[in-house]
């Protein structure tokens, strides 16, 4: 896939976010790069503590200071750096043409407050004061996000709607301002199957009726192979393996995400034995040297103890962060695992 | 069929009464676990699945006596469970342990692993003195696979995962026959989950352990399961053999949740049955099949009458109209 400069709605370059504790400096995202064209999902893949929330929220800057710290070489959405514009320019892009959907639809939505108060408040912020003009635009995102009595339900506490319904109006929120990057963390993750099978089939109505970017963080393989286009998986804040949905699930490389594949048992397949990942996910604040993944990886080799490898293009498009690929063009042959 | 079960469920009731007004009279009752008929064989897992508030767990820990029952009858191993007095129960629970959901909350963090372990075997006089109880807990650690040296750590010290094999350690010190894991991955990292699922499969080989494992997780229960019950609003709506179930499933809220499962493939096109609505509240559940609301095929028979659990095959039950006319 080759990456048009022009049609690049997002472009991160070394993005770091460090948090300073008592204990020593914690580098939750770690240098991490990455473009999105517009009209493009990306999906971001990892497990707990692996940035990937924090690379998402640093993108909003919502990062507190202290103790988090973000910088970089440059975060251009839409041509501005994100990095360099001040707070109250950065709340005319939050919400506005960034928004969120966060993974709690339970806590997410204040309690005292109506759906119909919460809803009109970015749309109020962003788009004019007129109340007709707001509720109007409320009852329109509703349906969109197909709730049922919209009218009714802009008068009532998020207490009196189920967990599905609160993503929904989440989801809703999101889109009132037609942002155009929405950014869903772990959006279907405290729902239940059925629930969740209802909110991806309407994420993916939303993507082709809006033309929204999405970038669609997500611990969970099967959401990702539903819902993405390109994806990037991250280990101890660094992206170890970066290419498109058909290559990560066909022909993944990263020992890591190999391993996350076929730690996983699949509904549709017979298989007698799991294969886990030795160990466990690392200390932040006490990283292995030389490459994070080396202490479990079950293809270590000297030179990953001592160095972390570097994020290298093996074929076009399918970028990846190991010893055994960055000697690629040396010996052109295929690994085999 | 097999020999007798190893346990053996009939009609159990689990009802939480609701209280209301001034008096807090009892003004209806939440039927977390409505009727459901159970036999676990052993050596065997027997899984039960549903959505949150299905009541898999209330069923867990009910048929074990954690609560006590609203009404029914569970036989381990020929004795009824819920006749027992408490001396008796109390020797039981020796054979029957529990792995629950949380390895964060269910381990006390003033306790070290060594005395979490061996607490229970010290109750169970099954340690004459405290030499033979770190023996014991120690040997029950390294079938966990957890270092025997971790013997005076403290909880906080560990990860999620191997917190989690401290629990199944406490669970197995005391040589059980039969446990009850209440959703044992579901709050592991996908890594993680893989050698815990790993660890109770070797167990269960090693020791001929029966499991009840209760989970959400559809994927990880085919993997386990010999036996599957699908739970609907405290009702087993489908009850059969792992392969059966997953290959066959008939009732039609067994097979929208397995439509509903994503697949880790991008090229693979399934067809998913998507359900409308969300899962009714257990204090006011719909009349006749509970399913009936969010049923694509329900018919008037529904709205009306209770469907009951009847074998459409040897081994395969199904609470449906449909496919019960």
């Amino acid at each position: 896939m080759g990456t048009n400069e022009q049609n690049n709605l997002l472009e991160v370059q070394n993005l770091h976010t460090h948090f300073h504790t008592d204990s020593g400096v914690v580098k939750a995202v770690d240098g991490i790069s990455f473009s999105l064209q517009s009209g493009k999902v990306l999906g971001i893949v990892g497990e707990s503590g692996c940035g990937k929330s924090i690379a998402s929220m640093s993108l909003m800057r919502l990062i507190p200071s202290p103790p988090g710290k973000i910088f970089g070489d440059n975060v251009s959405f839409n041509g501005k750096n994100l990095l360099e514009l001040s707070e109250n320019q950065m709340r005319q892009i939050r919400g506005n043409e960034i928004a969120m959907i966060f993974q709690e639809p339970m806590t997410s939505l204040n309690p005292v407050y109506t759906i119909g108060n919460q809803l009109g408040e970015a749309i109020k912020l962003h788009q004019g004061v007129n109340k007709q003009y707001i509720e109007d635009k409320a009852i329109e995102v509703l349906n969109l996000v197909g709730i049922p009595r919209p009218k009714e339900i802009l008068k009532e506490y998020p207490h009196s709607l189920s967990g599905g319904m609160r993503q929904r109006i989440m989801i809703a929120m999101a889109v009132s301002c037609n942002p155009s990057l929405l950014i869903a963390d772990e959006p279907t993750t405290a729902l239940d199957v059925t629930i969740q099978a209802q909110i991806l089939e309407l994420m993916k109505d939303l993507i082709k009726q809006l033309n929204t970017s999405i970038i669609f963080i997500t611990h969970d393989l099967g959401v990702i192979a539903e819902m993405a286009e390109h994806v990037m998986v991250m280990y101890a804040g660094k992206v170890v393996e970066e290419t498109d949905i058909f290559s990560l699930f066909h022909s993944p490389r990263h020992p890591y995400t190999i391993g996350l594949l076929n730690s996983k048992p699949q509904i549709d397949k017979e298989e007698d034995n799991l294969i886990p990942i030795k160990g466990t996910v690392p200390n932040p604040l006490n990283l292995p040297e030389g490459c994070s993944f080396h202490p479990r990886c079950d293809q270590v080799m000297e030179q990953c103890k001592r160095q972390p490898p570097q994020l290298t293009e093996i074929s076009p498009g399918h970028k990846v962060s190991c010893w055994h690929f960055s000697s690629f063009t040396k010996n052109n042959e295929e690994v085999e695992f | 069929m097999q020999t007798e079960p190893l346990l053996k469920v009939k009609k159990l009731k689990k009802y939480y009464p609701i209280k209301s007004g001034v008096f807090s009279r009892v003004t209806g009752h939440v039927k977390a676990v409505d009727d459901i008929d159970l036999e676990i064989q052993q050596g065997e897992t027997f899984s039960l699945v549903g959505e949150s508030g299905c009541g898999k767990s209330t069923a867990g820990t009910t048929l074990l006596r954690l609560q006590e029952p609203t009404a029914g009858e569970s036989f381990y191993n020929g004795t009824d469970i819920f006749s027992l007095d408490k001396k008796k129960m109390r020797n039981l629970r020796k054979d029957i342990q529990m792995i629950f959901q949380d390895p964060y909350s269910s381990l006390n963090p003033r306790m070290t692993i060594g005395e979490t372990i061996g607490e229970a075997l010290l109750i169970h006089k099954l340690a004459a003195n405290n030499k033979e109880k770190k023996q014991k807990v120690q040997s029950t650690m390294e079938i966990c696979g957890l270092s025997p040296h971790y013997y005076n750590r403290y909880p906080h010290e560990f990860s999620g995962g191997q917190r989690q094999r401290v629990v199944i350690a406490r669970a197995l010190a005391l040589e059980p026959k039969f446990i009850v894991a209440d959703e044992p991955i579901s709050a592991l990292d996908v890594s993680i989950q893989a050698q815990i699922v790993n660890l109770l499969d070797n167990l269960q080989a090693e020791f001929g352990l029966t499991y009840l494992f209760i989970s959400h997780d559809l994927s990880v229960v085919k993997h386990v399961s010999d036996w599957v019950a699908v739970m609907y609003l405290g009702k087993i709506v489908e009850k059969a053999p792992q392969k059966l179930l997953y290959n066959n499933p008939q009732h039609p809220y067994s097979q929208a949740l397995l439509s509903a499962v994503p697949t880790p493939d991008p090229s693979y096109q399934k067809k998913r049955i998507i359900l409308t609505g969300d899962v009714p509240s257990p204090s006011n559940p719909p009349s006749g099949c509970h399913f009936h609301p969010r049923c694509p095929y329900a018919f008037e028979r529904c709205l009306s009458e209770i469907p009951v659990l009847t074998g459409v095959d040897t081994d395969h039950h199904v609470a449906c109209h449909l496919v019960n006319p």
